[in-house]
């Protein structure tokens, strides 16, 4: 394996000469046209870019924080998105109890030895016992979905956020079979803790978590009647991709996982020695009295692993079509650290390919980098958590409840007529008079008073103002026919007073001002990033 | 596309289907529509999917009236003999569904007893998505619907996100996600609009000048995924305008105002507006009755009733009840035995309702026995598996293969003629 790793080190330390020197003899691909995983020179460091990075690594900050980012060089600012663990971790309530059983059982035989004006009363009792923690548990579960969004919206941390969505989309687990907000909760817990560390260590954490385990059936998986479903999706999804293992390597993994539990009170992990198969067991040719962690290790040792996971992050931060090369080099830097994951985000967030034009300003936006991205672009940190979180589900991404095992698709499967008109009414409450009922079913997702925030920008024409919303909201820059519109929008019949005077006529300016905005949501280009 | 051939579709668009100034980039999909408008009105054949949602109580709309048995296990939630729309001596229908006691007389109704599935579970959540995928195999296509299989599978050179549509549901169906087909997803033609031009037409008018010209310009760096979006936002504005000219032209032919009453109202004039769609789903839920279910299944019955039966009316008026079957199912029915709080909880089989001119009237299969020994620890076993039921549709209604889909060969129901 080593020796593999350094052949295609140098096989990339040759070609980026090649590149370098400008000799390309060997048929070109896109990624060698655009340098491929070779580092931005500092010259090409400018302020899109830096603007790409902080948008794809986050979910959108204002033009201010990409100017500070700028002004750091390259490797710098991707150092210092990456480390985020050198930040101080940011603090945001949160009251999860430990569970409680979801179902309190009515144990009716003792309650038949009761007489009968003590069982009526012992029953009612009961039942509200039981209507309290359904209750309780599912506003546990709302402040939960709440707490989360509002981590990506507020956390100066933004790639460990984005990273533990990423997670998510990958190990996708939903609540509606894993019916515990404890559960659930641990399990982001868990993609925090090793958002950006070892994929080796997270995918061990996988094997060990109580809503994945209660997800993927795997508390029914028993050396008797071996089940199939996590062995099969941590092969085909989680790891290896589908086409490298076969249904031996399956029935290998499923009988290693047996006995792999948790407790149904307190959703803590639980080995049960006696339902886990002791015997020898095959997979990948590899023979042993394997157990899941075992597993992880021969997954490890697999080359498609690194490929498969290198390739998912790749496509997840710059574009949906990197080539083979890009791929296998990434996948060498991972398995190089032995599947540290900073090393490899490094060099993928420093990478030409990273700044080519296939990745700038060609993602289309999920849901969730939608909203956030929305209040970060203008430093709105008051959201109405509720409302982020009901947009999102409108327009097909419903935090943690994945439409299956698979995840998001991402991309265009985004995009249908419905979502996107979800995606274009999310400005609708903007201008819609509070007197309407809720902007017919879309609350605000927050309260924005635009001229607080741009009055002390020393914006002086509308045209300044025009650039500067522009520039918070878009990632690409739009024609001067198309910018005209915006300005004519803003100027109206009469020009806009200067921002010393806006104090005593805020109202006006405003609606104005919100115009502009939802007139700049509703272009096409604010739907990419 | 010839000169001549778009000429006829704006003419065909503006006069046909009310719309006017869509402006130069007239979408793809509409083009296709409109012309094949006329056509489709006279022939291809639709399916509507109704989907009682929660486990629909089959043996309180099909009451087994005259049956010893279901005295027995029903006390609180039983349906006596005098209050039974009698069909037989042994079952009769729901009081509250005398409209489909009406359809069944006139030949516009057939019910499948005792429907379900092998190991049938009981977990709402993992019962309806079997439904959905009605594919148990290790094929990689079996995590898609079976709709949406369908859909691969009969427009698998040419796909066409129009061809299926999902009306009024919370969330899109996984029945309908095909691996190229994913549907459109309509939640009610008041939300299927850009709402920030009702408060400020000056804003609804730029934001289609402003995706309108993102597609005429020639940009100096081609990003192929904002040409995607904002052909797809013209496109979604001229099926909005198309859409909602069609709904507000609906004929109102009594429907309920329910949730049901009104997603069947839109298929109704979405059918007549002549789309190209071929599979609608809808959703009907609230069967979830395990606590004094009585009053409110009869309330959800004459909903049902209500709404169906004026989807019926309204098809029969608009002369397009020929070319509709509309099937009705639930992801599993309930225990024999009632429950101590006067409901019933998750069971097993059940039966699926048929509807349309074209479905062979009456009762099919068996119900099955409610005698004690003759239960599956307590739930009633399947006579018919519901891949039966979907395979008849698929091959006798849509005219296609079901082996393909489905992943293996059912026995067909004799349910449609």
């Amino acid at each position: 394996m080593r020796r593999t790793t350094i052949q295609l080190r140098q096989a990339a330390i040759v070609l980026a000469a090649v590149a370098t020197v400008g000799l390309a003899v060997v048929p070109s691909t896109r990624s060698e046209e655009t340098g491929g995983l070779q580092p931005l020179n500092e010259q090409e460091w400018n302020e899109a870019k830096a603007r790409h990075l902080l948008f794809r690594a986050g979910f959108g900050n204002t033009p201010e924080e990409m100017a500070r980012l700028h002004a750091l060089d390259p490797r710098r600012a991707v150092d210092l998105l990456v480390d985020f663990h050198k930040q101080p971790e940011p603090k945001f309530a949160l009251a999860i109890e430990s569970p409680r059983p979801r179902k309190l059982i009515i144990d009716r035989a003792a309650l038949a030895k009761l007489k009968p004006e003590d069982r009526k009363k012992r029953l009612q009792e009961l039942r509200k016992q039981q209507g309290d923690s359904r209750r309780n548990e599912r506003e546990q579960f709302v402040d939960l979905r709440e707490w989360w969004i509002r981590r990506m919206v507020e956390s100066p941390r933004q790639l460990e956020e984005k990273l533990v969505l990423f997670w998510h989309g990958h190990f996708a687990t939903g609540y509606r079979t894993v019916q515990s907000s404890y559960a659930m909760y641990t399990q982001n817990e868990l993609f925090r803790k090793h958002a950006a560390g070892n994929f080796g260590q997270m995918l061990k954490g996988i094997v060990h978590d109580p809503a994945m385990l209660r997800h993927l059936d795997n508390d029914k998986n028993v050396k008797q009647h071996p089940n199939e479903n996590l062995a099969r999706e941590i092969m085909e999804l989680f790891s290896l991709g589908e086409g490298n293992y076969t249904e031996q390597d399956i029935k290998g993994a499923a009988r290693a996982l047996t006995g792999y539990g948790f407790d149904r009170r307190s959703f803590e992990f639980v080995f049960r020695a006696n339902a886990h198969d002791e015997d020898e067991k095959t997979i990948f040719g590899r023979t042993g009295n394997w157990d899941g962690d075992d597993l992880v290790d021969l997954i490890l040792e697999q080359p498609a692993t690194a490929r498969f996971i290198a390739r998912k992050l790749f496509v997840f931060f710059a574009h949906e079509d990197p080539s083979q090369q890009t791929v296998e080099q990434l996948a060498a830097v991972l398995r190089e650290n032995d599947y540290e994951l900073a090393p490899m985000l490094k060099t993928l967030f420093l990478s030409q390919e990273f700044f080519a034009p296939a990745a700038m300003g060609t993602q289309i936006k999920s849901p969730v980098q939608l909203v956030v991205g929305a209040l970060r672009s203008l430093n709105i940190k008051e959201a109405n958590c509720t409302a982020l979180l009901a947009a999102t589900q409108e327009m097909g991404q419903e935090l943690l409840q994945p439409p299956n095992v698979k995840g998001w698709d991402g991309g265009r499967a985004w995009i249908n007529t419905n979502t996107l008109f979800s995606r274009h009414n999310f400005a609708a409450p903007l201008v819609t008079p509070a007197t309407k009922p809720a902007g017919q079913g879309i609350p605000a997702a927050a309260d924005v008073d635009l001229a607080k925030l741009l009055e002390d920008k020393g914006l002086q024409s509308a045209a300044d103002i025009v650039d500067y919303l522009t520039e918070a909201c878009l990632v690409t820059t739009i024609s001067d026919s198309r910018r005209q519109l915006l300005i004519e929008l803003l100027e109206g019949d009469q020009p806009l007073p200067a921002p010393s005077e806006w104090k005593d006529q805020r109202q006006m300016v405003n609606a104005r001002l919100v115009a502009l905005l939802v007139a700049i949501m509703g272009m096409p280009e604010y739907q990419l990033t | 596309m010839s000169r001549i051939q778009i000429a006829t579709c704006r003419e065909f668009l503006s006069c046909g289907l009310g719309l006017v100034g869509i402006g130069a980039a007239v979408p793809s999909f509409l083009i296709r529509t409109a012309l094949a408008g006329p056509q489709a009105q006279s022939g291809e054949p639709i399916l509507v999917v109704l989907q009682l949602s929660g486990g629909h109580d089959g043996l309180s709309a099909v009451v087994p009236y005259g049956n010893d048995d279901y005295a027995r296990h029903r006390k609180q939630t039983r349906i006596k003999a005098d209050q039974v729309l009698k069909i037989d001596d042994e079952i009769g229908l729901h009081p509250n569904l005398s409209g489909w006691k009406d359809l069944l007389d006139a030949g516009s109704f057939a019910v499948v007893q005792g429907v379900g599935y092998p190991n049938a579970n009981r977990s709402h959540f993992k019962s309806m998505d079997i439904w959905h995928l009605a594919d148990n195999s290790e094929r990689p296509s079996a995590r898609y619907g079976w709709i949406g299989r369908y859909c691969d599978h009969a427009f698998e050179g040419d796909p066409d996100p129009e061809v299926v549509m999902s009306v009024g549901g919370g969330e899109s169906p996984r029945a309908v996600q095909g691996r190229k087909h994913g549907g459109i997803d309509f939640r009610g033609a008041d939300r299927y609009r850009y709402m920030v031009g009702d408060q400020d037409a000056q804003l609804g008018s730029l934001y289609r000048t402003l995706n309108e010209s993102a597609l005429k310009e020639k940009p100096t760096k081609k990003n192929e995924n904002l040409e995607f979006i904002a052909q797809a936002t013209v496109n979604a504005n001229a099926s909005s305008d198309q859409i909602r000219t069609l709904v507000k032209r609906s004929a109102d032919a009594g429907y309920p105002p329910t949730a049901l009453g009104t997603s069947l109202r839109t298929v109704a004039s979405l059918i007549s507006g002549g789309l190209r769609t071929r599979v609608y789903y809808v959703f009907q839920g609230g069967f979830d009755t395990h606590r004094d279910q009585r009053a409110r299944h009869d309330q959800l019955m004459a909903e049902l009733n209500g709404s169906v039966t004026a989807f019926q009316r309204d098809l029969a008026q608009q002369g397009h009840a020929e070319r509709v079957v509309t099937m009705a199912f639930s992801e599993f029915g309930r225990r024999v035995q009632e429950n101590a709080s006067r409901g019933t909880d998750h069971g097993k089989a059940g039966p699926m309702f048929l509807f349309g001119p074209r479905v062979k009237a009456g009762v099919h299969g068996q119900l099955p026995s409610l005698a004690g020994d003759d239960l599956d620890r307590g739930d009633l076993k399947h006579n018919v598996d519901f891949r039966s039921v979907y395979a008849t549709l698929l091959e006798k209604w849509m005219g296609t293969e079901s082996q393909p889909i489905l992943g293996e060969k059912f026995p067909l129901v004799d349910c449609i003629g």
